[in-house]
């Protein structure tokens, strides 16, 4: 009676699985033409060469790239680029949100996601006529007898870029923080404030161990979304920006429109692979601090 | 005739580019006699053939070699006309009471077809609008006997009863009387010239070219004929298609189509798809990047056709000509019978690592043409340096040393100092660039000296200052080339010189620009189909083409066309022409890198940035273009 019983218990969630597994199966389908298939034929097109009949070439694609003083330029660029843009960015939404938690605020955070919502073209306008050689800055300086100056040009162009990415990325990131912190019980803070009246340790000792797999969320947001500042680059300086911003996708889109497909795929396998092992790093971290910290996110 | 029966003659002096008109009266007494009349165009100024002409009522209604219509005094004061779109004309006619009927196209709509009526107050109304008719070169007619309007186009002719009101509900569209258009009769050459409705007769008027045999040497014969076309009794036969042959391009190509339709006259076994992202040039200009990445795409999915127009804005395509997404068609051009007439240095300039992937329907080349203005004792030669004519500017502040030039060719002269020298600045196998020759920084130095001192160009204004030009900086093709050589000629009592390009400092390299270029996909199932269709776009009769606006690559059809243009031989215009042509080394194969380097070489020229600023702007662009 009971094997009877445990019997029909399975089937019934075996059921309940082919039942769920039909449910995914319209998007299931979906992913493997249009992201999983794609993907594997471009990990192919990284061992061979041509375009109508491609030769297996082995590993010569990555040698060429290596070897490739354009390559080496735009990772280094986008390498800079993250190394400063992602953390600055981090660290100053994360202080605005810490300055927020006391509440109100209310239109100072909304405001913040601006940026987002502004189609491109119009900031990549706004910053032009602010810091171009025209604009505002360098009219202000020559109306102060001062010569004109190119804030868009190459000597200032990752300075600038850089606090593009700030600007736009600032809201979102503020407002995740802000979220996260919300969540954090009175009672771990007021149980602190008992022991220590300092924001500082309290920062430290409660709030970040608290909010730290929404924090590592948030890098990894920060991380893709370092990558799309490419349109704004494009937008303000062509596929061939200074020297000191040409980033991995200008390398990649210019590769395009020579039709190096084999090159481009070569490019973009080793940039996800790079992505692959940041993220994976960052999950290792979260998940040690979560041991460390006892609690148990997984 | 006009509808007193007075007799208008009209005769074009080639060499001289106008107009003469003598008119008789209806007993055959001339009562004007060579009446010189310009016929240029007055929005186009540079064009001087007439399409279509006509006389009523004192007025001469003119359809334009650049389809614009003028209606004029005898006089030559223009009329002005209310046409609200901007419409290219292609055809007039006029009834009995002296109403115009007029064919035009809209610019930009996509081959939308309209027949207008004007009103007394010269407003146009519409009396049908069709869209995209299957020929540009349609004309129209009106009989009186019938009283109908034809329209003649490229497979039949639709007739329109015109009522009185002239309203469009009252008119009958003829898509139901098939006729048969004789196209054997011309052997695939359908040069057509004329269309008449004349009683219960459609005439067509036609001239056609063919090669002659006699005593061991050939010559070319033209022969004008009157082609009677028949109305054919039930619905025309269909055609057996063997072959379907698919061809992909940014936009549609008057040359290409026409050409299309001249081969399946000879082969209506042959079916064409056309696979095209525009349908205008107009259309296309303004998405050149986006076309370009299209068919990238497309190339890349092996989504093309089996040809594919490779030339033109949006991608470069040399890039592509490197890769093997395209046949490689040396072994088949080598074979051709069209070879030996083929211009060998610009299949020379488009071989790239020993293969010709593509085959061009014409190019386009740089040249200086000056006038007798210039002072002999100068020596300007084809073998003069970009730095040798700067210093004759230099020296010479009183000659315009680029004559009058459009806007914006300023930038085009340094991008040809900058090709000249390229070769010798850039190691494309090593992939450096050097910028910093002395010679190369003295002739910009010179370019931005001549430039301030304000006789390097001077903005172009037709009237005033075409005769003040000493030398003219243009892009030779082959209307281009006829027309402003006669006109020049008058102008400069037949003293022009056509000049190559200055060459570089170290080398003599020479460029061209490609016009028309086509390619078979590596993926074509049927690339010995698409091979035969693409040979005979460089055989004689499509060469010929007046669409085929570049120089043709068919040498026969380059020579003929100025034989035929000009009427008489021009000997030594045609030796310089020769010269010119036979300078080519390399097709604009750099284009990315003039593309990229000239607006920033010149910045220098205009004073707004320093020569070292700009050469190390130009040489990181040019080292990331090298290695990318």
């Amino acid at each position: 009676m009971a094997a009877s019983k445990r019997i029909t218990r399975r089937n019934r969630q075996r059921r309940r699985s082919l039942t769920g597994f039909l449910f995914i199966c319209p998007s299931l389908a979906g992913m493997l033409v249009f992201v999983i298939a794609p993907f594997f034929a471009s990990v192919g097109y990284s061992f061979t060469q041509g375009v109508s009949r491609p030769e297996f070439v082995g590993f010569r694609n990555f040698l060429d790239l290596f070897g490739n003083p354009t390559y080496t330029l735009a990772v280094k660029n986008t390498l800079t680029f993250m190394g400063i843009g992602v953390p600055l960015t981090f660290f100053v939404s994360l202080a605005l949100s810490l300055v927020m938690m006391k509440g109100g605020f209310v239109w100072q955070r909304w405001s913040m996601l601006a940026p987002l919502v502004v189609p491109m073209a119009a900031v990549v306008a706004g910053w032009q006529a602010l810091l171009g050689e025209q604009g505002i800055i360098s009219r202000l300086r020559m109306n102060m007898g001062l010569s004109a100056i190119n804030l868009l040009g190459e000597k200032y162009a990752m300075l600038v870029v850089i606090l593009m990415f700030l600007w736009k990325n600032l809201g979102y990131l503020a407002v995740i923080f802000t979220s996260a912190i919300s969540t954090i019980p009175k009672e771990y803070l007021e149980a602190f404030r008992l022991e220590s009246k300092s924001q500082v340790r309290m920062t430290f000792s409660v709030i970040l161990p608290s909010i730290a797999p929404m924090a590592f969320f948030a890098a990894i947001i920060a991380i893709m979304n370092s990558f799309k500042i490419f349109r704004e680059i494009y937008v303000m300086y062509g596929s061939m920006p200074p020297r000191n911003i040409y980033m991995l996708q200008h390398f990649m889109n210019n590769n395009f429109f020579k039709l190096n497909y084999q090159r481009l795929a070569t490019a973009a396998l080793l940039l996800m692979g790079a992505l692959f092992l940041l993220i994976l790093a960052f999950l290792q971290c979260q998940r040690k601090l979560t041991k460390w910290s006892g609690g148990d996110i997984w | 005739m006009d509808e007193k029966g007075n007799i208008y003659i009209l005769y074009k002096y080639f060499l001289i580019g106008y107009w003469t008109l003598d008119i008789y009266d209806k007993d055959g007494n001339l009562t004007t006699e060579d009446r010189r009349i310009d016929l240029r165009d007055k929005t186009y100024g540079e064009s001087s053939s007439a399409k279509e002409f006509y006389c009523r009522d004192g007025l001469i209604y003119l359809v334009t070699g650049r389809n614009n219509l003028q209606v004029e005094t005898l006089e030559g004061d223009q009329i002005p006309l209310a046409v609200e779109e901007l419409r290219c004309f292609h055809s007039l006619a006029f009834d009995e009471n002296g109403k115009l009927y007029a064919l035009s196209s809209i610019n930009g709509g996509g081959g939308t077809f309209e027949i207008l009526q004007m009103d007394p107050t010269n407003q146009f109304e519409i009396l049908f609008r069709q869209h995209v008719l299957d020929s540009w070169e349609s004309k129209i007619s009106y009989s009186r006997e019938t009283r109908k309007l034809y329209l003649q186009s490229e497979k039949t002719v639709y007739s329109f009863r015109l009522d009185e009101r002239g309203s469009q509900k009252e008119l009958e569209f003829g898509k139901d009387i098939p006729l048969t258009l004789g196209v054997s009769a011309h052997n695939g050459l359908p040069m057509r010239e004329d269309f008449l409705a004349d009683g219960g007769n459609l005439l067509l008027a036609a001239k056609k070219l063919y090669e002659v045999a006699e005593g061991g040497e050939t010559y070319l014969k033209k022969d004008s004929f009157i082609h009677r076309l028949k109305r054919t009794s039930g619905p025309a036969p269909e055609k057996k298609i063997e072959t379907t042959l698919t061809i992909t391009a940014s936009y549609r190509q008057d040359f290409l189509e026409n050409a299309v339709r001249m081969y399946q006259a000879d082969h209506p076994e042959v079916e064409v798809k056309w696979d095209i992202f525009y349908n205008t040039r107009n259309d296309f200009l303004p998405h050149t990047e986006e076309a370009g990445q299209k068919m990238l795409t497309k190339i890349m999915a092996n989504d093309v056709g089996d040809i594919v127009s490779v030339a033109g804005m949006g991608f470069n395509y040399k890039s592509i000509l490197e890769t093997d997404a395209f046949l490689d068609l040396t072994d088949r051009i080598k074979g051709s019978k069209y070879y030996d007439v083929l211009n060998k240095n610009v299949l020379n300039a488009i071989t790239l690592d020993d293969k010709l992937r593509a085959l061009p329907a014409g190019t386009a080349h740089n040249a200086l043409r000056f006038t007798n203005t210039l002072d002999p004792d100068l020596q300007v030669d084809n073998d003069i340096t970009w730095n040798e004519i700067l210093q004759i500017g230099l020296d010479h502040p009183d000659k315009f040393l680029f004559g009058s030039v459009a806007n914006g060719r300023d930038r085009a002269l340094v991008s040809s100092l900058f090709e000249a020298n390229i070769y010798d600045m850039v190691d494309f196998e090593a992939k450096t660039v050097n910028l910093h020759e002395p010679w190369f920084m003295e002739a910009l130095e010179k370019l931005r000296a001549v430039y301030r001192q304000g006789n390097l160009t001077t903005t172009f204004n037709f009237k005033a200052d075409y005769s003040n030009r000493d030398y003219f900086f243009e892009c030779l093709t082959m209307q281009g080339v006829i027309e402003n050589y006669t006109r020049e000629y008058e102008d400069a009592n037949g003293e022009v010189t056509l000049l190559s390009m200055p060459r570089g400092e170290k080398s003599s390299n020479r460029f061209t620009y490609a016009f028309q270029m086509y390619a078979i996909s590596s993926n074509s199932k049927k690339q010995d189909a698409a091979w035969d269709l693409l040979e005979f776009l460089v055989s004689f009769e499509p060469q010929m083409l007046i669409e085929l606006n570049a120089v043709p690559v068919n040498l026969q059809a380059t020579n003929t066309r100025l034989w035929w243009d000009f009427e008489t031989p021009i000997e030594e215009f045609e030796r310089q022409f020769d010269t010119v042509y036979n300078d080519i080394e390399y097709l604009y194969d750099t284009s990315s890198y003039r593309i990229q380097a000239a607006p920033i070489l010149c910045k220098y020229v205009l004073g707004t940035a320093e020569l070292e600023e700009v050469l190390k702007e130009a040489e990181y662009e040019i080292w990331l273009l090298l290695n990318e």
